[in-house]
């Protein structure tokens, strides 16, 4: 006999005694599988008065166990999810604080509270701008923003430094130009080269601090922005720190004769682009106490004293790019 | 393991009233989580009541069965069977979680009644243990298929939908069961 057989024949002797058929007549059934049956029909007797089969059951209280149930399935006010207007108030809230605090923080200059948000906020927008040319583009918004903040922290001014990254559009030994921005301090950049710099900007002029190359000049060097295009310092900011100067009569003059000026604008045939140090690298450069004028085209200020870069002993700059004496 | 797994294919399917209570479940409908609790807490209290043999400790059990189910409704892990078929597999797992925490009984006593001779209660109460602890040692169809038909009184053909089984499995399941019931019972 298979297995599958024995089941069948199980199940209908357990039928048989389900019907209240004793258990010696059941086996009389089937004969021939009453040996291997009796111990099975006797383990499911057992199993029906072990569990108390033929015991009617006892009252249960269920109230408790209902009572429970419904107190789990009432809704928690205090872990149940802020209702939607309240969400919907909470994101106006915070998107309006986050629109308002990028509106300010455009006009926010270097030192102000705001204005890692604005950099912030350029650098994401640079990120996210996929195109070359869209780059491009922020690159000459950013040297925009900084000349302004420049011009501005000079007009206030408060002194901040700066951190910015642009091409070196001019270089003498002691002046580079990078974004538009004329800045004091020997260094050893090209003319064409990507850099970041760091600046000190005070009421005397923008003072460089540190140098990095982040790109070598592409190359053919050429002036990444014709001099007549170049975008100098504001005149009118210079017009207001030289005429405060000459009307004090800054001791800044005379604290460093022998520096290089920076001048509002800056004449290419006075000041050529790449070009060679003027003194041997072991002599310091010494320059007139202002700044020397192209014979036959003046600077845009030429009656009044532009701020001179510092001398390196007197004011030790940080930047690598410092010659060595 | 012994027997068959159960097929998704064979599980008692939901009727429409069913479906119905389930998506108000879903939706936290306090009057459904009533509903739920008076139409099957007393199928459950009596399986488990077979089971534990005490009373008090069924009501506790059962409780604890609809607070599972509510608890599993929330998270979505419903079965998607009969709620009679969900309901019982978790009162089977309440139980046998239940026993797992106590030290079960293995054997009859030496003195052991027959079984159609369980007239005296002290003699009752050790048929009750013993079975009890030596249902505790099958698996767990084994165990469901021993409760359901020789508990419940169901037939082969209702526990085999609760069970989602064919009923031919089902009757190898409980030829298997009886028989390990046996071993277990004469202490082997």
């Amino acid at each position: 006999m298979s297995p599958a057989e024995l089941d069948l024949i199980l199940e209908q002797a357990l039928q048989l005694r389900a019907t209240g058929v004793a258990l010696e007549a059941c086996l009389e059934r089937f004969p021939d599988q009453a040996e291997a049956l009796r111990p099975l029909l006797e383990a499911a007797d057992l199993a029906a008065a072990g569990l108390d089969a033929a015991t009617p059951l006892p009252t249960p209280d269920l109230a408790r166990g209902r009572a429970r149930l419904l107190a789990a399935a009432r809704p928690d006010r205090s872990r149940a999810p802020a209702p939607l207007w309240r969400w919907a108030m909470a994101s106006l809230v915070a998107i309006g604080l986050i629109l308002a605090t990028g509106a300010a923080s455009t006009r926010a200059l270097p030192g102000d509270l705001l204005y890692p948000v604005k950099r912030a906020i350029e650098d994401a927008r640079f990120a996210l701008a996929g195109e070359p040319a869209a780059r491009e583009a922020l690159r000459t918004e950013a040297s925009g923003l900084r000349q302004a903040e420049v011009e501005a922290l000079i007009g206030l001014g408060r002194e901040a430094s700066l951190v910015f990254e642009g091409v070196v559009e001019d270089a003498t030994p002691s002046t580079l130009t990078v974004s538009g921005i004329r800045i004091g301090g020997d260094h050893r950049a090209e003319v064409g080269e990507t850099v970041r710099v760091g600046v000190r900007v005070t009421s005397e002029g923008v003072w460089l601090e540190n140098l990095t190359r982040i790109a070598a000049p592409p190359a053919r060097p050429e002036p990444t922005v014709a001099p007549e295009t170049r975008v100098p310092i504001a005149t009118s900011t210079l017009k207001a720190i030289a005429t405060e100067r000459s009307a004090t009569a800054t001791a800044a003059d005379t604290r460093f004769p022998d520096a290089t000026p920076i001048e509002a604008t800056r004449n290419a045939a006075q000041t050529p682009l790449n070009v060679e140090p003027t003194a041997p690298p072991d002599q310091p450069t010494t320059l007139p106490e202002r700044p020397t004028r192209a014979p036959d085209q003046p600077t845009a200020v030429p009656d009044r004293p532009t701020p001179e870069p510092p001398r390196p002993t007197e004011r030790p700059s940080p930047t690598p790019e410092r010659r060595s004496p | 393991m012994s027997g068959p797994a159960s097929d998704p294919d064979r599980r008692a399917p939901l009727s429409t009233e069913e479906t119905n209570l389930l998506r108000r479940l879903r939706a936290n409908d306090l009057t459904a989580v009533a509903e739920l609790h008076d139409r099957f807490a007393p199928a459950v209290f009596a399986y488990v009541y077979r089971r534990v043999g005490e009373q008090r400790l069924a009501e506790d059990l059962t409780a604890d069965v609809f607070l599972k189910a509510l608890e599993a409704l929330r998270r979505d892990q419903f079965a998607h069977t009969a709620l009679v078929a969900w309901l019982y597999r978790l009162a089977h797992n309440r139980v046998v979680d239940h026993f797992r925490r106590q030290r079960p009984q293995m054997t009859l006593p030496d003195d052991h009644p027959a079984a159609d001779d369980v007239a005296a209660e002290s003699q009752k109460r050790a048929l009750h243990q013993a079975v009890r602890g030596a249902l505790s040692r099958l698996t767990d169809d084994q165990q469901q298929v021993i409760a359901l038909r020789f508990g419940e009184g169901k037939t082969a053909s209702e526990t085999a939908r609760l069970l989602s089984k064919t009923e031919e499995a089902v009757w190898a399941l409980q030829h298997r069961s009886l028989a390990a019931l046996r071993r277990f019972l004469e202490g082997r």
